[in-house]
């Protein structure tokens, strides 16, 4: 079905090729997955085989020949390559594309010009297989939760009935039972005979559906293993491979606090109890009786929490459960009844949008100038009592692209800039917004180092994430939200 | 409802502002957006009051070219929000439907569809700029007004380059899925004027009717 | 073009050095050259769709988001319209090293020109956007060579779109003054007021807003070095 011969791609501007000389084979009816630690090429390998790679890239060079059931990808166009190939992209939600669940399952095959009745019937159909969990065809798909938001978009790429499924990290963002979910989404899928592929770092729930695994390192085929080769190893054999089999949440004691957007019961009853804190009763960010409304519905309510000063407080929560909303209350950027106090002292909106900071989750949002020095400058500018910018950079090993403009980094060296600009600038409140997605995973220590760092600064510091790894690595304790009105589908 | 919107759209002439204006409202009001059904008469209503009374109050040529703007600004408004409710209620594929049924070239279409998709993404990322500015001290009404060219350039660099990555996905997932594909599309759900387009377009008459047999008291 | 039948195994064993054209390269690249001769081809591909609506939705939003700043300081209200020009030239700039053939700066100002319809422009205007934007794309894509000064010049006569919304401010003038508010003012009140749109203000508006997206082509040609260019974007 899949025949890739001397694969070799190289990204514009790069110096090494991101894959070499890959020799790939799919039977039909198969379930790959290609593995490999972050930044290995699996994704890559998966962006030839749905055509993006040539097809969506400006510049870079392909050599050898991928074909997939007897096309030659690089002859074809984009939407030839579609209709034989469903691709489910790492983030189910940045690619849909229409309104609601019906619309989208019938996005495809209206492009494609599927006569209508035939169009009804299969939307019909679908929803009814992923309506037995509530699902109605008119639910609006921005508020589902993430493990809906997959299963919609595995159903929407897979709705024309193409020959190959492509999914690329579906089990990233997901909580564990909704890769549960997955895992039987898949093999209905398999079952049905669709031929696919999975770009994965997170292995255990494929165990018993995969039929290979191919291991990937550099961009070149490592190793490959058969379905028994690959249920016989230890998830230690798996961690010598820079890859994981299961991912347990991290064990983080529960900040006390009250109010109606907390998971109750408390997952540890014991640590609520306010004298096992460490620091003193008016140190740190105190949230009193604060709830936020959108458009008439709460969406935030928290009687009462503080967040320790020198401490990393991990804010964790399903989609829609207020983290975001929580870290832009405590930013200052939106407003809310109730008070926010800093060491006991109650802070204006405007006071607070002073003295806190966030590193985004895309973080070219906050990289304003046209070098890495004078984005250092202009965070250093009118504070004499910062660290010395030179001291910054050398400590986040940026010294050698301060010349470099701060959008031509990678992923993790824009991270350590802004961490930079926010260390130099001397913020109370830091927030930290998903820091490990889109970063290489080889990074996951310096980055916890970074907000170590801060918080031994004595800032107050939260950080949002669904990185259980990031998470036991850098959190000292943990708030837990939840939607306070119902959604949809929890 | 969508044939209706696009046809009032333009109105021509002053005289069709306040029927825009309750239109809008009244639009506003069916799909519960309280902001805007209450926001759009009080914004006339000042415009006009500019528009037309502040001339009656000191008579002065620059008075009179504000007050020309005004009036213009109040139009612009008016139809704003029967714009706005488009924006609000239409999903891209009834959009493109819609654009098709009325035989718009392909390009034309498909384009429109997605700047309806990618207006919620942009304006997202335009606003996460502005937080991120607003955070750093860069986004002060002083220091626009010292470096204007510098402060703008500083929020549409990253406006943009955020902006090009939140669009790669969307753009590379729907191409997949065929959009702006040669092929001839189909609509699951043909565009059809049903009943609640009856209802809007006898409002519309309407209100028209009444615009047309009050004699001009201001316009 | 090709459709799903003409793949056999022959064509799949062929090795392919497949490099997708670079920018500056004239319409066609490796693609085999569409009727109608090199350049003048208006057969979008999706992306080249995609790429003017993306960029059409950055434009209007950067024009809006300064538009939105003559709310916050009344210092920058008579410089708005200006200073659009000028922003704007930003993501026009970006959005020309993303031009592959003629057709899509067209295209692209008939976008614009549609969305302002909507938002209540005039039909004139809308299309004296439309018919400034094939000018800018004749200007930008009939020449051999994509020069920098041919990218500003485009800009210059685009943004002389910016100047059409203004037409029926002096072409509705009669009806305007012929309302009944102005009666009890007197002739020669309404005269001075007259006078004020008169034609010569119309030029030096025009002439006004032609320099401004002649700025705006300019900053847009050193933002695409200063930061796009470096960046890997453009």
């Amino acid at each position: 079905m899949i025949r890739l011969r001397e694969v070799s791609w190289t990204y514009p501007h790069a110096v090494r090729p991101s894959l070499r000389d890959i020799d790939l084979k799919v039977a039909a009816g198969q379930l790959v997955v290609l593995c490999g630690a972050s930044g290995c090429g699996k994704s890559t390998l998966l962006r030839t085989l749905n055509g993006l790679i040539p097809h969506f890239q400006d510049e870079g060079v392909l050599s050898g020949t991928v074909s997939v059931g007897g096309l030659a990808l690089q002859r074809a166009e984009l939407d030839q390559i579609g209709l034989l190939t469903g691709t489910v992209l790492q983030h189910p939600r940045r690619q849909f594309f229409t309104d609601t669940v019906a619309e989208e399952l019938a996005f495809a095959m209206e492009n494609f010009g599927f006569p209508a009745p035939d169009i009804r019937t299969r939307v019909t159909q679908l929803s009814a297989q992923l309506g037995q969990g509530g699902l109605t065809p008119g639910t609006s798909l921005g508020r589902l939760s993430g493990g809906w938001q997959q299963r919609v978009a595995i159903a929407a790429a897979w709705a024309h009935r193409p020959a190959v499924l492509l999914l690329d990290e579906p089990s990233s963002n997901l909580s564990a039972e909704a890769v549960d979910q997955l895992a039987q989404t898949l093999g209905q899928l398999k079952a049905e005979g669709v031929t696919i592929v999975v770009a994965e770092h997170r292995l255990r729930y494929l165990q018993d559906l995969a039929d290979r695994l191919v291991i990937l390192c550099d961009g070149a085929i490592a190793a490959e293993w058969s379905a028994a080769e690959f249920r016989a190893a230890s998830d230690q054999r798996l961690a010598e491979q820079g890859l994981r089999g299961e991912v347990c949440p991290a064990p983080l004691p529960a900040l006390p606090a009250t109010g109606a957007s907390l998971v109750q019961p408390w997952p540890e009853p014991c640590s609520a109890d306010p004298s096992a804190l460490p620091v003193g009763p008016s140190s740190g960010l105190e949230l009193d009786q604060v709830v936020c409304r959108l458009g008439g519905r709460r969406v935030l309510d928290l009687a009462q929490v503080r967040f320790p000063a020198g401490q990393v407080t991990a804010v964790r929560g399903v989609n829609g459960s207020g983290k975001s909303t929580l870290a832009r209350i405590v930013t200052g950027l939106r407003a809310a009844s109730g008070q926010v106090k800093l060491d006991g002292r109650p802070l204006s909106r405007r006071t607070r949008q002073r003295i806190s900071a966030i590193v985004m989750q895309d973080v070219q949002r906050q990289l304003f100038t046209d070098s890495v020095q004078a984005e250092i400058e202009l965070a250093a500018s009118g504070r004499p009592d910062s660290p010395s910018p030179a001291a910054v950079l050398d400590s986040l090993d940026l010294t050698d692209l301060a010349d470099r403009h701060p959008l031509s980094l990678s992923g993790g060296q824009q991270q350590r800039l802004v961490v930079a600009t926010v260390r130099l600038s001397g913020h109370r409140v830091v927030v930290f917004d998903e820091p490990s997605s889109g970063v290489d995973r080889r990074h996951l220590g310096s980055i916890s180092h970074q907000i170590r760092q801060v918080a031994a600064s004595g800032a107050v510091v939260l950080l949002i994430s669904h990185d259980e790894d990031l998470l036991a690595l850098a959190g000292d304790n943990q708030l837990t939200l939840r939607p306070v009105a119902d959604l949809d589908l929890g | 409802m969508l044939a209706v919107s696009l046809t009032v759209m333009s109105p021509d002439g002053s005289r069709f502002v306040p029927a825009a204006l309750v239109l809008g409202a009244a639009l506003a009001l069916s799909e519960r957006a309280w902001g805007r059904a209450v926001g759009l008469p009080l914004v006339g209503a000042a415009l006009a009051v500019g528009g037309w009374l502040a001339p009656l109050w000191w008579p002065h040529p620059l008075v009179a070219v504000l007050a020309l703007v005004c009036s213009f600004t109040v139009r612009l408004v008016a139809c704003c929000g029967v714009g706005a409710h488009l924006i609000a209620t239409t999903s891209p594929t009834a959009l493109s439907a819609a654009l098709r049924a009325m035989r718009a070239p392909r390009a034309v279409a498909v384009t429109m569809a997605v700047m309806l998709r990618f207006f919620p993404v942009v304006a997202h990322e335009a606003g996460a700029v502005l937080d991120a500015m607003r955070l750093r001290g860069l986004a002060g009404a002083g220091r626009l007004a010292r470096h204007p060219i510098l402060s703008l350039e500083r929020f549409t660099v990253p406006m943009i380059a955020a902006s090009l990555r939140a669009s790669e996905d969307l753009s590379a997932g729907a191409i997949l899925r065929g959009l702006g594909s040669r092929r001839r599309p189909t609509a699951a759900y043909p565009p059809r004027l049903g009943w609640p387009d009856g209802a809007v377009g006898l409002a519309v008459g309407g209100l028209v009717a009444l615009t047309l047999s009050v004699p001009p008291v201001l316009a | 073009m090709s459709d799903l039948h003409n793949s056999d195994g022959s064509q799949a064993d062929q090795v392919i050095v497949a490099t997708a054209a670079p920018l500056a390269d004239s319409a066609g690249g490796a693609a085999p050259t569409p009727p109608g001769g090199p350049g003048l081809s208006i057969r979008f591909s999706a992306r080249d769709l995609v790429n003017v609506a993306i960029f059409g939705v950055i434009f209007i939003v950067v024009i809006w988001a300064v538009g939105m700043l003559g709310v916050i300081s009344p210092l920058v209200w008579l410089l708005i319209t200006p200073l659009q020009i000028v922003i704007a030239g930003i993501p026009f700039a970006l959005f020309l090293t993303r031009v592959k053939h003629a057709g899509m700066i067209s295209l692209f100002a008939l976008i614009i020109a549609l969305f302002f319809l909507f938002s209540g422009n005039s039909p004139i205007s809308t299309v004296g956007i439309a018919l400034l934007g094939v000018l800018a794309d004749l200007i930008f894509t009939t020449g051999r060579s994509r020069s920098k000064g041919r990218a500003v010049l485009a800009y210059t006569v685009f943004s002389l779109g910016f100047f059409t919304p203004f037409l029926p401010l002096f072409i509705d003038r009669e009806a305007y003054f012929a309302t009944a508010v102005w009666e009890p003012m007197g002739q020669a009140y309404v005269e001075a007021t007259d006078r004020l749109l008169s034609l010569p203000v119309l030029g030096l508006l025009a002439l006004a807003i032609g320099a401004a997206g002649l700025a705006g082509g300019l900053i847009g040609s050193a933002t695409l070095r200063k930061h796009f260019v470096r960046a890997g974007l453009a």
